[in-house]
């Protein structure tokens, strides 16, 4: 096979990968606290962990190059202190994957959260249980579906993320080019045939993915 | 609103009184699962909750065994798995022989890797009351156990209710709106109506001849089954 489209194979599910590792993390503990806790502002958190998932994903890449670019908001004290800048990186391109995939993973596990009965619960606390031991015992492994769905479909967002990464990890042949951005390439240079086996490729992997995530979200109920 | 105050020794009360009445938040106050706004609940010596020098004890450390109505067997976990999380910890060997002794008292033999799903309502709520009573519990706190269960189960149950009482000489609570149960059941009957006891006393003084009208109103309809259980 052609090496730019091994290339850009290799380096999506790179960076697909290390998104929805990190996505699993922070969407549990997120998804977590939403559903388990009330606090003031719980409303905009909820907001906040969503937009990313209805905003253009040029505008996420934007607000990402305010936070992370070189004179961005945190990017110019990691620059001043190390002289390097996630922009156009490949870790650039799995911030941005994380960034639009956490919604879905926050969502999903959330609603799975949510649906663990509350007796359950304190039947644990009541046994003497602390909330780290109930939630690690018996929420998360009662929400287990939920959480691979929610992974699942974050995994399935961070392979096909365009618009974000391009903003913030350009499309640098060999160097940040993933599968969509070289979809895009390919097409825009008329190499119709290699961009078909992307393509095909694309379709039939996130149709598997989707079919997974519908199977195991049914179950869950 | 709930305004209720009792007390009870070593002994088998029941809250008894029609749905709504507050029975289960009561339960759910002395476990530490609810917050009462005035008050103070002990459990022995120990002060629980006490609005006024603000002591509000968490769940995790009152020592209560609560058992709920139903669907409360941890469904990712095998019986013994379940009865074991009743321990807060102790060596593996020890732990493995606790669990071991509850499950010969609770009948449970032979299902100890099956799961809640793969069982009977009776056998799901021996397994909740091993659970409970597996780390010696002050007291225990039974609501509605046995109401989704069939009237034979149920009558098996009260048996093993009795044998709890005697194997562990525990003090236990149990809400009920089934008056057989009640009757059969109490040491003592503390009687609610909208939130509030309207009576207390021991079974034979609160069914024999009742006082309130709350408490005549619901002997009358449930009179003959009283009657055809003496």
């Amino acid at each position: 096979m052609d090496s730019t489209i091994l290339f850009s194979l290799r380096l999506s599910l790179q960076v697909a990968v290390v998104a929805t590792l990190a996505v699993m993390v922070v969407g549990v503990y997120v998804a977590y606290i939403l559903a388990r806790r009330d606090f003031r502002g719980k409303e905009f958190v909820d907001i906040l962990f969503t937009l990313p998932l209805v905003l253009p994903p040029t505008v996420t890449g934007y607000y990402l190059i305010i936070l992370f670019g070189r004179n961005g908001f945190f990017g110019r004290y990691i620059y001043s202190l190390t002289g390097w800048s996630i922009m156009f990186t490949w870790y650039a391109a799995a911030l941005a994957s994380f960034v639009v995939a956490l919604p879905l993973m926050v969502k999903t596990t959330r609603a799975a959260f949510e649906s663990v009965d509350k007796s359950l619960i304190d039947a644990s606390y009541t046994l003497g249980h602390t909330e780290l031991k109930t939630a690690l015992r018996v929420i998360i492994p009662i929400a287990k579906r939920g959480i691979i769905a929610g992974a699942i479909l974050s995994f399935a967002r961070a392979l096909g993320e365009f618009g974000a990464t391009l903003m913030v990890a350009g499309n640098i042949p060999g160097k940040t080019s993933t599968m969509p951005l070289t979809i895009y390439s390919l097409a825009n240079s008329g190499e119709w045939s290699k961009a078909n086996i992307l393509v095909i490729f694309f379709t039939c992997m996130s149709g598997a993915f989707l079919y997974i995530a519908n199977k195991l979200s049914k179950r869950l109920i | 609103m709930l305004d209720v105050s009792w007390e009870m020794d070593n002994e088998l009360l029941v809250l008894f009184g029609p749905s709504g009445a507050g029975k289960s938040l009561t339960l759910q106050m002395i476990a530490g699962l609810i917050e009462p706004d005035e008050g103070f609940i002990f459990s022995g010596k120990k002060i629980l909750f006490d609005r006024t020098t603000a002591i509000n004890i968490p769940p995790q450390q009152r020592s209560l065994g609560y058992v709920f109505q139903d669907r409360v067997a941890f469904p990712h976990m095998t019986v013994r798995e379940n009865i074991d999380y009743g321990l807060i910890n102790g060596h593996k060997v020890d732990r493995e022989r606790k669990v071991s002794e509850m499950i010969k008292l609770f009948h449970l033999e032979g299902l100890e890797s099956k799961y809640p799903g793969e069982m009977s309502g009776g056998q799901k709520q021996r397994v909740t009351l091993a659970r409970a009573l597996i780390g010696r519990p002050d007291a225990l706190l039974l609501d509605e156990p046995f109401s989704a269960l069939d009237t034979v189960l149920r009558t098996e149950m009260r048996q093993l209710l009795h044998y709890i009482r005697q194997q562990f000489n525990t003090p236990i609570i149990l809400v009920t709106h089934d008056m057989l149960e009640a009757y059969s059941m109490a040491d003592k009957v503390v009687v609610y109506s909208g939130g509030q006891v309207v009576q207390i006393g021991t079974p034979t003084q609160i069914f024999g001849g009742a006082s309130n009208p709350d408490v005549d109103l619901f002997l009358a309809l449930n009179y003959p089954i009283l009657m055809a259980h003496r």
